[in-house]
């Protein structure tokens, strides 16, 4: 499994949000993507999910030594994003397993009330997502993201609205994920950046205009 | 079984909010009581007739039906859809569930026309079968439309605007024929118009499943 960004750049209305980002993202990798407001985190998140498309470059994802076709890549990444919501109206057991059943993977409602457990909400799972609080919500999108088990999981500002406890659960699901596929993470927390990033890219705006620089050896 | 998830999820938000079943009333009854004020005890043609009906249909498909992406955009539940479920699918989830709200609109304003309007019967079964193409019709153009207008700024008010050029022939052939019905013209009096009706649908809903994607993911 690897994942590679080839010269990715975003343009949006004439303004330059990152140029030309390459790398490689190997299986058991942990990727972090930092820098500041505005930087494009977010937006390469989204391209990496095939969410958004670059204004040049591409994003090829491996797996088996196949490359996969765009539309393939997106049903094999877990995705969490302050962007992202669940229906609100719908309960946390109906959520998952409407969001199982439209990927084609058969409801079984004892994975659903494990992973429900696993995460700190089985005893929300009849109740509407609408109702939870925050940090629920933020578990809900992870339960949500996880739940198909995807080779690759991205995470944007995971550590958003969790308590301690919530935080915890986020860091044993990332270090459980990098045992069997890739973490993406966009965060700004120095914290988990020194936890997760094993490989950093920095976006980062230099004065009159956008850079980007990877760690020494790059991505 | 994917299908099935999709259409299930909407008519589970559906039938929590009662978003679109209570647009799509609203509009269709208090149009119709109108209509029936205005008209009172004058006799109408049934080509009359048959044009205040589809402008109820219409304009009722409009409020209800312009939603069904504007709040999965709206609610930033979007993403997560297109990341777990192929555009066709998506796509014809709700053009299931547009079809089935207004098709029980279809059931419950026609009757209600007949009782409040009392036209001539004329052909029902030529009527109704008009009717449900024509129906069909109007649900697969609107529910493309909808997903291109949920993109847009103006979003719902858009809608009618952009259905109107799209939805003009289909309109024109159901007036006509529905009217045709209501005279007493029967099945083969119908019949061009019938297959003018199906043709539509098909070639709409053809080409929406074709550009869908693109709609949809950019």
């Amino acid at each position: 499994m690897h994942l590679f960004l080839e010269q990715v750049s975003k343009h949006y209305q004439g303004r330059v949000i990152f140029e030309a980002v390459s790398g490689r993202i190997a299986l058991h990798d942990s990727f972090v993507v930092t820098g500041p407001n505005g930087s494009g985190k977010s937006t390469l998140l989204k391209i990496l999910c095939g969410l958004l498309r670059p204004t040049s470059g591409t994003v090829r994802m491996e797996q088996g030594g196949r490359e996969l076709k765009p539309e393939e890549r997106k049903y094999r990444i877990g995705f969490v994003s302050p962007e992202i919501n669940l229906y609100d109206r719908l309960t946390a057991l109906e959520n998952l397993a409407f969001f199982t059943a439209a990927r084609g993977l058969p409801v079984r409602r004892s994975v659903i009330v494990d992973l429900l457990e696993k995460l700190q909400l089985k005893d929300s799972l009849d109740q509407p997502v609408g109702q939870f609080s925050s940090g629920m919500k933020q578990r809900m999108k992870l339960a949500c993201a996880v739940l198909h088990e995807p080779p690759v999981l991205v995470l944007d500002e995971p550590g958003s609205n969790l308590d301690d406890r919530g935080k915890q659960l986020f860091e044993n699901t990332i270090r459980a994920q990098r045992q069997k596929g890739i973490v993406v993470i966009a965060t700004n927390e120095p914290g988990e950046v020194e936890k997760f990033g094993q490989k950093v890219l920095h976006l980062g705006r230099a004065p009159g205009g956008p850079d980007q620089k990877g760690p020494p050896g790059g991505i | 079984m994917r299908l099935g998830a999709l259409i299930k999820k909407d008519l589970l938000e559906e039938f929590r909010t009662r978003y679109a079943v209570n647009s799509l009333l609203m509009f269709a009854v208090t149009a119709l009581v109108m209509v029936s004020f205005a008209v009172g005890m004058n006799p109408l043609t049934g080509q009359l007739h048959a044009a205040l009906i589809w402008i109820i249909l219409f304009f009722s498909a409009m409020s209800g039906m312009a939603r069904s992406f504007i709040k999965e955009e709206e609610k930033n539940t979007a993403p997560a859809l297109r990341l777990a479920a192929e555009p066709e699918l998506v796509f014809l989830g709700k053009l299931c569930l547009n079809f089935l709200l207004m098709l029980s609109l279809g059931a419950l304003v026609i009757p209600l026309y007949y009782i409040l309007l009392h036209p001539r019967p004329g052909s029902l079964a030529p009527a109704a079968l008009v009717i449900f193409l024509g129906i069909t019709g109007l649900v697969g153009a609107t529910t493309i439309l909808a997903a291109i207008v949920a993109k847009a700024g103006s979003k719902s008010t858009l809608l009618p605007v952009l259905s109107l050029p799209v939805l003009l022939p289909l309109l024109v052939t159901a007036i006509n024929a529905t009217g045709t019905a209501m005279g007493g013209g029967t099945l083969s009096d119908v019949s061009q118009a019938l297959q003018f009706l199906a043709a539509y649908t098909v070639v709409i809903v053809t080409a929406s499943l074709l550009l869908f994607d693109f709609v949809w993911n950019d």
